[in-house]
């Protein structure tokens, strides 16, 4: 039995003993770039069951310089599904001589309800040594019981731009049976995987890797070092079981969670029914349906239940006219089963720089639900917790992307619908008189498209009408001017539109100075943009946005003027980008032409060079001026 | 829109008791709760202050405050709120969702109770309510001292009226709460607050704000309170039933405005109709105590208080090695430098709106962080340790609102600093700003009344906006050289923006500050040999120089040249057309460019912009542009100075085109002609 015993306690890891973290010790490679080193990652997950399990966590950083100080501080959340056993947290000086230690008592205890949530069944602890003397040393142990499992934590051993690794090291203990599924991303490095009488036991483990630093416009931290994507096989929380090692059984779990929770009242019902039954067009009904949740609900975020992915049942929001992304999604998907229309449920994550799906990795890859209403190549988008967004467009926010689709046999991968410069667009027409004064009066009509109607529409559907003026006061870069009329039309739809008529004072817009008239035909459009020209490029640059500016400018001027010097046309045709601009004077009147597109488009380190330079043409030739003179 | 006199929250203090003109019952207890009809949901009774910008009208938000007798102090408040609200748009639904702070924890805990609330829908020319659920009520701890109810209505759509109401009981009876007539988003049909207060007590109270009040009438009343009697010493604790003569008050307004939302005003609070109020006596039936505060008394409190000056009393041997090893150097200035400077590196502000110590001295050692108390308490403490002559200085900051100098109210002062006393010299001090020098404090200090704290120096202090002078120089020398050409560029900066500068290139470093002006002329200049004078002498102002290369284009036969070359304003900063309230800007500015050119190599001048002065409401302020050519060079001068921070809405126009003909003045070209 003795020797049992002493076999167990070779085999099974344990955290890192203290060590001496004098920061004298660090190599410089460690150093260069960084504001942080990991001196210590170790994380030990112990599967006890799919719903079961034990994490262990000693993190030693030390803090370099004052733009680490965050990796200095501690946050850890706990909730149902998790309590923490032990936490603590020591600090060490530059010579590794511990100053002081804390636990959990010294913490501060917060909850995450914020103002767009009610309540939150989650909290967490947070704690800072506030510490000012660099290079300093924090180093912070946890133990966990997990009761309730949805996903595990990824290994990836360089943690952040401007932070090395000197050592981490990551365990995983299952049982024999359990398969832990993973994924080699960029690279990484297989497991070690041992077995210990019952137990499977995967170790992954790095030693000094050298910070790496992010770049603007460069690509995101998990498309520029290795990592491993880490998920369970067969889970379980809150006495729902599933099984996540494909999308098929994912979606099955998804689905269980939602059964039965789509059951509307009979006024709504009835609601539906009168307000769609007499629409012959499907596509008409989703319309109208939309159209009711967007009047009849709003975002409301009430943290309660299963790790914030069950849904509340229909009927919840029926009564309270409020709900989460999942709450409203459902909802939506309920009424217009109702109306005999098949809709399904669409896990995604949101924003404006969210990570690529991993497609050939089943696991929980995002924050967010929509609704699909599948119809062939013109499926249906529906974002269910905005009110004013437009039917069928998903923007920004989750459009361009693979989402999750639930549906009776599981999930599938799909498409949201991606919107192209030919999309985007923005076209203005100017008309516009200056005085002999200089002073400038401008009928300026846009029609914006898609993703550059974007703030238009929000301008229109968020702001007072006395907020808006002010904004509109605000948003061009004139040096005096006042907007004194102003009309937008919106059409709502799945590429929709907004068109804007605005009428502007600018007074002294041209410059006058003595004979000579200073005009900058382009008045509202110019492109602010340079790039630091000594940046060396190790990652692409990405242009993010894809989108087509048209500008027509007609400018009359009083009579009496010529030219004495005009702004060349320009005209670039490359791989940057396509622009152009030009400028005429005829018959008293200056005639301004500029077009530009721009696509979402990786461009390598070497093309760098190229992309400063065409920023630079078009900031030249946008803030040109024509320079009228009169005729003696 | 009424347009509002200057100044009015130039607040009024009034005894409640006094004021009281006893007139027969109030009686207007309308109670309207649920009761909603069709009628109601139409806005048709046109009300001025309801336009195509409103998301939402306050129909009615009533207020009352009453006492009770407490079981384990003295008296508890009880504060009951009932509003009604028509949502008109979607960008008001934010008021469906309510919040209640509740302060203290254990029995000394305010509670919460009879919270009521229903949405009102109009469906077929019928109401239709939805009830608030008593388990969609939650609590949710915030911190160690604050709990916060909260609840959102249930099926609120465009068009609805909700209606909520709710009671908070309270311990702290010494604190009745304060009311606010008007909305800062929403206009407010009738705003009313009623409070009954047991003769025992008496509070003044501090009103502001535009508006005028539709009811102020005070009543005599009476009331039975069931006292846990232990403050009689002759008698065992005991309850006890007292009737006790109250004094009953009312005030209402009718059609209030939206506030509204302004730029350049230190703080809405600071006009907001509002009415506020503090203790001034107690009565326990045999004796009356005088409460009314004032800043002796105050004075006194704070120096007792042990989480203000009780804390700099207590012994600190651990405050006082660590005081005794950092303050090295030859006489009390540099000490006191050495001290100042080891607290505002070695500590971080988490709270900068606390004037109050959060533990001990002793802990804010050990966890090097803090309100702004701790930190700046801890410097008068270790400055005292070496026998200096400083004391504490409470004020309120810019976004804090206003306080009074003639009353004190606690409450109203969030911020402190140390005044510190050398040789007849007298230094502010402010720990809790890393990047502000030794003797500055930090732009939202001047806000006006502040109070020195002390057993001997106790007096009133101003720091006023206008007294902090930004004050900016450019110095730009070009001369032609065989590279093209070339230039020197200088400035000197403010206080304000060399704290900003700073606490950039502390955040990103020398290079990065140089390679964003750089970045920002792109292919116009060449920039190169930059330099940041005085980084590390936060006392003394940023001089920030560098040399550039200009790049024009070569052999061109007219060339344009704008003499502010980035300098100057190319936008107005007064965008808005109209102005409701004062324009309040952090300090006074004065901006001065000088440049000294030599004319390009070829060239001569075909026309130079025209020297102009304007001055700003007389004496205010003027703009100055002196441009000359002679001896082959160009000489400029331009300066933009006003001498005050505040002006007055009817001055708003005159600020904006002063502006304007600033943008305007400072575009024009130079226009250069080869000969």
């Amino acid at each position: 039995m003795k020797r049992i015993a002493y076999l167990l306690l070779l085999a099974v890891p344990c955290l890192a003993q203290a060590q001496n973290y004098s920061t004298a010790l660090l190599p410089d490679s460690l150093r260069k770039g960084a504001r942080a080193v990991i001196r210590e990652s170790e994380l030990i997950l112990e599967i006890k069951s799919p719903g079961k399990a034990v994490e262990k966590e000693h993190n030693v950083y030390t803090i370099l310089s004052p733009n680490g100080d965050n990796l200095g501080g501690y946050t850890s959340s706990f909730g149902k599904f998790n309590s923490i056993n032990e936490i603590s947290g020591v600090l060490y000086d530059s010579l590794g001589k511990q100053v002081r230690k804390v636990k959990r008592k010294d913490m501060q205890d917060k909850t995450y309800v914020d103002d767009m949530s009610l309540v939150s069944d989650t909290r967490y602890l947070e704690y800072n040594f506030y510490c000012k003397v660099y290079p300093y040393t924090v180093d912070y142990q946890e133990e966990d019981d997990i009761n309730g499992i949805l996903d595990f934590s990824d290994w990836i051993p360089l943690l952040n731009s401007g932070i090395s690794t000197q050592h981490c090291k990551y365990t995983i203990i299952a049982p024999k049976d359990y398969t832990v599924r993973y994924m080699l991303m960029n690279g990484a490095a297989p497991p070690l995987i041992t077995e210990n009488r019952d137990k499977k036991i995967y170790t992954w483990e790095a030693s000094n890797l050298p910070a790496r630093n992010t770049e603007p416009s460069g690509p995101r931290w998990r498309e520029m070092v290795p990592y491993v994507l880490i998920a369970p096989s067969d889970f379980e929380a809150q006495g729902y079981k599933g099984n996540m090692s494909t999308w098929e059984n994912y979606g099955k779990f998804i689905a269980q969670l939602r059964a039965g929770r789509d059951i509307l009242p009979d006024n709504i019902r009835q609601q539906v029914h009168a307000l769609v039954d007499t629409i012959p067009d499907k596509r008409r009904k989703v319309y109208a349906l939309y159209h009711y949740l967007q009047q009849n609900t709003h975002y409301m975020n009430v943290s309660l239940g299963i790790g914030g992915l069950q849904p509340f049942p229909a009927e919840y929001v029926a009564v309270k006219k409020y709900g989460d992304c999942k709450a409203l999604s459902n909802y939506m998907v309920a009424l217009l089963k109702e109306a005999g229309i098949p809709a399904r449920y669409v896990e995604i994550m949101s924003g404006n720089d969210a990570p690529p799906m991993i497609e050939a990795f089943s696991s929980r890859q995002s924050n967010h639900i929509i609704t699909c209403v599948p119809m062939g190549k013109d499926s249906l988008w529906l974002e269910c917790t905005n009110q004013t967004v437009p039917v069928g467009y998903m923007g920004t926010f989750t459009g361009g992307r693979k989402a999750i689709l639930i549906d009776d046999d599981g999930a599938h991968i799909v498409a949201t619908p991606s919107y192209s410069a030919d999309d985007n667009t923005r076209c203005r027409v100017i008309r516009a008189q200056i005085g002999a004064d200089g002073n400038l009066d401008a009928s300026v009509n846009t029609m914006y498209r898609c993703v550059r109607q974007d703030l238009p529409q929000s301008m229109i559907d968020e702001m007072s009408a006395e907020d808006r003026t002010k904004y509109l006061n605000e948003l061009f870069s004139l040096p005096t001017y006042t907007v004194d009329k102003s009309h937008y039309e919106e059409e709502k739809g799945p590429l929709p539109v907004v068109k804007e008529d605005l009428h502007l004072l600018a007074p002294n817009y041209a410059g006058v100075s003595g004979r000579r008239l200073f005009i900058a035909p382009n008045l509202v459009d110019r492109s602010h943009k340079r790039l630091p020209a000594d940046s060396v490029r190790k990652y692409d640059y990405i242009t993010d946005r894809a989108y087509t500016d048209i500008d027509s400018v007609e400018i009359s001027v009083p009579p009496g003027y010529q030219p004495e010097a005009m702004p060349e046309d320009v005209t670039i045709d490359g791989k940057y980008g396509r622009f152009k601009a030009s400028v005429k004077f005829d018959n008293d009147k200056l005639i301004y032409y500029r077009y530009l597109q721009q696509s979402i488009k990786h461009y390598p380190p070497a093309d760098y060079p190229g992309l400063v330079r065409f920023y630079e043409q078009l900031y030249q030739a946008d803030n040109q001026k024509v320079v009228l003179v009169k005729k003696e | 829109m009424v347009p509002l006199k200057p100044l009015t929250y130039i607040a009024a203090i009034v005894c409640l008791c006094l004021l009281s003109d006893l007139c027969s019952a109030q009686g207007k207890a309308k109670n309207t709760w649920g009761k909603i009809t069709p009628a109601d949901f139409s806005l048709s009774a046109k009300s001025p202050i309801i336009d195509n910008n409103t998301n939402a009208v306050i129909l009615d938000d009533e207020g009352s405050v009453h006492y009770i007798g407490s079981k384990t102090g003295w008296f508890s408040y009880v504060y009951t709120r009932q509003t009604r609200i028509k949502i008109i748009n979607k960008k008001a639904f934010d008021l469906a969702t309510i919040s209640v702070g509740l302060y203290g924890r254990d029995e000394s805990a305010e509670r919460i109770s009879n919270v009521q609330a229903a949405t009102y829908n109009m469906d077929n020319g019928q109401v239709i309510q939805t009830k608030l659920e008593a388990k969609d009520v939650f609590l949710n701890r915030m911190d160690k001292e604050q709990t916060e109810a909260k609840f959102s209505l249930p099926g609120v759509k465009e068009g609805s009226i909700i209606e909520y109401t709710y009671t908070i009981t309270s311990e702290y009876w010494h604190y009745l709460p304060y009311w606010q007539f008007q909305w800062e988003s929403y206009p407010c049909l009738f705003s009313q607050y009623q409070v009954e207060i047991p003769r025992t007590l008496s509070f003044i109270f501090v009103r502001q704000g535009a508006h005028p009040y539709s009811t102020d009438k005070g009543a005599e009343g009476s009331g039975s309170y069931n006292i846990h009697n232990s403050r009689t010493a002759t008698s065992l604790d005991q309850d006890r039933y007292y009737s006790i003569n109250t004094i009953k008050h009312t005030w209402a307004m009718k059609e209030i405005p939206a506030f509204g939302d302004e730029r350049f005003l230190t703080t809405p609070e600071n006009y907001l109709d509002k009415i506020d109020f503090q203790l001034s006596a107690t009565n326990d039936g045999e004796t009356s105590y005088d409460q009314t505060n004032s800043w002796a008394k105050a004075t006194e409190e704070l120096l007792k208080r042990d989480d203000f000056g009780g804390a700099l009393e207590q012994d600190n041997d651990q405050l006082n090695a660590l005081t005794d090893k950092i303050a090295t150097g030859d006489g009390q200035l540099a000490q006191a430098k050495a001290i100042y400077y080891y607290v505002s590196r070695h500590f971080t502000c988490t709270d900068h709106y606390d004037k109050y110590i959060k533990t001990n001295l002793r802990d804010v050692l050990k966890s090097n962080r803090g309100t702004v108390g701790d930190i700046n308490l801890l410097l008068i403490a270790m400055l005292r340790r070496k026998a200096m002559h400083v004391d504490p200085v409470v004020l309120s900051t810019r976004e804090h609102g206003f306080n009074l100098a003639t009353y004190p109210i606690l409450q109203r002062l969030n911020y402190v600093v140390a005044r510190l006393k050398i040789d007849d010299h007298i230094y502010y001090l402010d720990a809790a700003h890393p990047q502000l020098g030794f003797g500055q404090l930090a732009g939202n200090c001047y806000n006006g009344h502040a109070r020195i704290i002390s057993n001997s120096d106790s007096a009133s202090v101003w720091f006023w906006a206008d007294s902090l002078k930004e004050k900016k120089t450019t110095m730009v020398l070009i001369s032609n050289t065989d590279k093209g050409i070339e230039g020197q560029w200088q400035t000197t900066l403010g206080p304000e923006e060399s704290y900003e500068v700073r606490k950039r290139v502390s955040e990103k470093g020398e290079q990065a500050y140089f390679k964003d002006i750089q970045t920002s002329w792109g292919e116009d200049m060449d920039i190169s040999n930059g330099g940041i004078d005085s980084l590390d002498k936060p006392e003394e102002p940023i001089k920030v120089h560098y040399e550039f290369l200009l790049k024009q284009t070569a052999g061109a036969s007219v060339f344009y040249l704008t003499p502010m070359l980035g300098e100057g304003y190319r936008e107005n900063p007064y965008p808005a057309e109209d102005r409701k309230y004062p324009v309040e800007m952090p300090y006074t500015m004065d901006e001065t460019y000088i440049l000294s050119m030599e004319i390009p190599q070829g060239y001569s001048v075909d026309e130079l912009p025209k020297s102009a002065k304007v001055a700003f409401n007389a004496d205010q302020g003027y703009f100055e542009y002196l441009i000359q050519q002679g001896g082959g060079m160009i000489q400029m001068r331009c300066r933009v100075k006003l001498n005050r921070a505040q002006f007055q809405p009817e001055d708003y126009s005159a600020l904006r085109d002063f502006f304007a003909f600033i943008v305007k003045k400072e575009s024009e070209p130079i226009v250069l002609k080869k000969k």
